[in-house]
């Protein structure tokens, strides 16, 4: 997300050359629109935009999607931003001017991330089934 | 007229009391005779003879009688003469009485014209006071409009009650020791008004020499008294100005000679009393050359009769105290001058301030020209800040503006590499041929580049909101050098005394300042060299110094290497050694650069220990 059209282009070019599906959004409204229609795995949201807040969108889209990983670019780093943006539930924060080869290392750290976690999930919910019917069955045998 | 009357008058009286007188003699007489010739007469009747007459008359028992008849006649013309005798002296003693009484009553006459004509008072009064006797002067003086009205009174009524007892003591005494004089008491007029008067007074005494009377000649001194209050005030005030007054005053007589002085006078020779001067001469207190010259001003002012005013001349021998004097003559009432009177001031500290005021003035241009040029100086130097302040917001805007674009740059020229990297390997000879490959690399550098420029620019111009926390500075210096890429060419020594205290400063802008400094250090020594870092603290500040032995900086650079935008390396934005100097200022401190080409470079940071936070700089 971006408010500068040439910018998303090609970034949108770049990200999609990696194998990415990428969606794009000018503005923070059309952005939460989107990830409401639709899952998406991970947002690239720039802090300053147009018609509200960086921070104000993240917040708004960590209750709507908290399981979509969020990246904050920022123009200008200040402890205080970052502190505040990982606060909101970004799980990234990358610096202006942005290096392409960069950007593409920490997207595909945090979707592995994202996988990994992904994976934990559904081998807890994997494990607590099995547990339930493992104690069902002792139960069961009990009786 | 009337006194020739009565003198005529006396003189036909007498006269005819002479002739009276006269007559009654001869009539005394004639009776005798008559008696005698009528005796004889009538004894002739008697007898018809005259022989018979004849022994008639010698009968010695008639004798008797015939010899008085007979004598009666001599007896009564005798009788006759010495009454006329003595009515003729009693005459002429009546006369000479008259004439006496006459010159008696002329002098008494004339005397009471002198004490009615005498313009004092004569009042004449018995030993008991009562006046018997006074002159119209009397009367004018005490306002009676006639005597009637104040003989008879006693003499205390037109005195005044405080002055009676004084009164009758002198009364006693002029009875006592004889005539007073001059003695002031307070009349008293008809009307009950007190007047000042002066009484002179004597006892008037009888043929025998007894007291007979009081007589007092009063005069009225109102007037007098009244130019004695005048006088005494003039006399006031000629003290007051000359006793008052902080200069000194002197009269001198045409010789020079103190006539009278005031007491600043008398302080200034040390004498304890002005008096001590009078008589005395210039010569007598100053120097023989001082007293010279004045005496040669005053008998100038003596002679021409012009004064000198305000003339300013030493008046001590090493000209350590001066005066202003202004000397004037005096003149009596022809015209004529007779002395001088002067005032003299002490100037000396007048003069003192004068001189300092002068060579003031005198500096004070020089003044005025030096404040002048450091003003313009400051001026220059806040027209070059604003300047810069305002390039240096131009600049962050325009870098601002920059990022998009550069942005847009990177991502396209990174997918241009992508691009040309997918290129089937058979048609890749061809294109890297061309070059372009080539072209993609070093225009992504150039981004880069500008990057860096832009991202320098708004740290430069972002405002800073340091934290300071008491921080090891070795321990910074030690991971700003771990992260710089040093090569084996460079040797590194760090020189800090063993228990160096930590330092409150906020630590990521002391580590960009170090890691500024040290990439400077280094780049100044591509060919390696020595990179000595120094630590040290006095009483007042902490002292970093950072040395290296590298290229070293021209004379001309050295106060323009702090200035944005400057640079004379090809890669750099020139933000790296403003911004150490804005660090160093945020933590009140200065930096300072000591260099000399070919040799090397030193960079001295100092910061104060106390500080007084400054939140922006």
């Amino acid at each position: 997300m971006d408010d500068d059209k040439v910018i998303l282009k090609s970034l949108k070019d770049i990200l999609r050359s990696k194998g990415y599906i990428v969606d794009t959004a000018e503005t923070g409204r059309e952005a939460i629109k989107k990830s409401e229609a639709q899952f998406y795995n991970m947002a690239l949201l720039d802090i300053k935009l147009q018609d509200m807040e960086g921070t104000e969108l993240l917040s708004k889209m960590h209750k709507e999607t908290p399981r979509m990983m969020k990246i904050m670019i920022t123009g200008h780093a200040s402890l205080e931003n970052a502190v505040k943006s990982l606060n909101l539930g970004a799980d990234a924060y990358i610096m202006k001017p942005v290096d392409p080869e960069q950007l593409l290392e920490v997207v595909d750290e945090k979707l592995k991330e994202q996988e990994e976690a992904e994976r934990m999930t559904e081998e807890k919910v994997t494990e607590w089934i099995e547990n339930r019917v493992r104690k069902l069955e002792q139960e069961h045998y009990k009786e | 007229m009337k006194e020739d009357e009565k003198a005529r008058g006396s003189c036909v009286s007498a006269s005819l009391t002479k002739l009276r007188k006269s007559l009654v003699g001869i009539l005394i007489g004639s009776m005798g005779l008559f008696i005698v010739l009528g005796h004889v007469l009538s004894e002739y009747l008697e007898l018809g003879s005259f022989a018979d007459l004849l022994d008639h008359l010698v009968q010695p028992s008639l004798l008797f009688c015939h010899i008085m008849d007979f004598l009666s006649i001599p007896a009564s013309i005798l009788i006759g003469y010495f009454y006329q005798k003595q009515k003729h002296v009693t005459a002429n003693l009546e006369q000479i009485v008259e004439q006496r009484t006459r010159g008696l009553r002329e002098s008494e006459s004339r005397l009471a014209s002198i004490i009615a004509a005498s313009p004092d008072a004569i009042t004449v009064t018995d030993l008991d006071g009562n006046i018997i006797e006074c002159n119209q002067a009397t009367l004018d003086m005490h306002g009676f409009p006639s005597k009637e009205e104040v003989i008879g009174r006693n003499a205390l009524e037109l005195i005044a009650e405080k002055d009676h007892q004084r009164a009758i003591e002198n009364m006693r005494k002029t009875l006592d020791q004889g005539p007073v004089r001059n003695l002031e008491y307070s009349c008293l007029t008809k009307d009950g008004h007190e007047f000042p008067a002066e009484l002179s007074a004597s006892v008037v005494r009888d043929a025998l020499g007894n007291p007979a009377y009081f007589m007092a000649i009063t005069k009225n001194i109102s007037e007098r008294k009244w130019m004695e209050a005048d006088l005494a005030h003039e006399r006031d005030l000629l003290h007051a100005l000359m006793d008052n007054m902080p200069d000194a005053i002197y009269f001198k007589d045409f010789n020079s000679r103190f006539t009278r002085v005031n007491r600043r006078v008398a302080e200034w020779f040390g004498l304890s009393d002005p008096k001590d001067a009078v008589g005395k001469t210039d010569f007598d207190f100053y120097t023989q050359e001082l007293a010279s010259k004045f005496y040669a001003d005053e008998q100038g002012i003596i002679q021409s009769g012009q004064p000198v005013i305000a003339k300013e001349e030493p008046e001590s021998h090493f000209g350590a105290k001066w005066v202003s004097s202004t000397k004037v003559p005096i003149r009596d009432r022809e015209g004529r001058v007779t002395g001088i009177v002067g005032i003299s001031r002490d100037i000396t500290d007048f003069k003192r301030m004068r001189e300092k005021l002068r060579e003031y003035s005198e500096h004070l241009e020089e003044t005025v020209q030096e404040r002048t040029r450091e003003l313009r100086e400051t001026q220059e130097r806040l027209l070059k800040a604003e300047r810069l302040a305002a390039i240096g917001e131009t600049a962050a805007m325009v870098g601002h503006d920059l990022r998009n674009p550069l942005q847009a740059m990177s991502n396209l020229l990174y997918l241009g590499k992508k691009m040309i990297k997918e290129i089937p390997s058979r048609c890749r000879k061809i294109v890297v041929q061309t070059g372009i490959e080539e072209l993609f690399v070093n225009a992504a550098k150039q981004i880069e580049y500008m990057n860096k420029i832009v991202s320098d620019l708004q740290d430069y111009a972002r405002p800073f909101k340091p934290e300071f926390v008491p921080t090891s500075l070795q321990e910074l210096i030690n991971e700003t050098l771990s992260a710089l890429a040093i090569p084996q060419t460079v040797k590194v020594s760090i020189v800090a005394p063993k228990d160096f205290p930590n330092i409150p400063v906020d630590r990521s802008m002391t580590m960009r300042l170090f890691t500024n400094l040290l990439t400077n250090a280094l780049q100044a020594m591509p060919d390696g060299g020595q990179l000595t870092i120094r630590l040290e603290q006095t009483e007042s500040s902490t002292i970093i110094s950072i040395e290296d032995t590298g290229i070293g900086i021209p004379k001309e650079n050295l106060d323009k290497i702090f200035q944005p935008l400057f640079t004379t390396k090809s890669k750099g934005a020139g933000f790296g050694l403003p911004v150490c100097k804005r660090i160093v200022e945020t933590h009140n401190g200065s930096i300072t650069v000591e260099s000399k080409v070919g040799r090397g470079s030193t960079f001295t940071v100092s910061i104060p220990l106390t500080r007084e936070v400054s939140q922006t700089a």
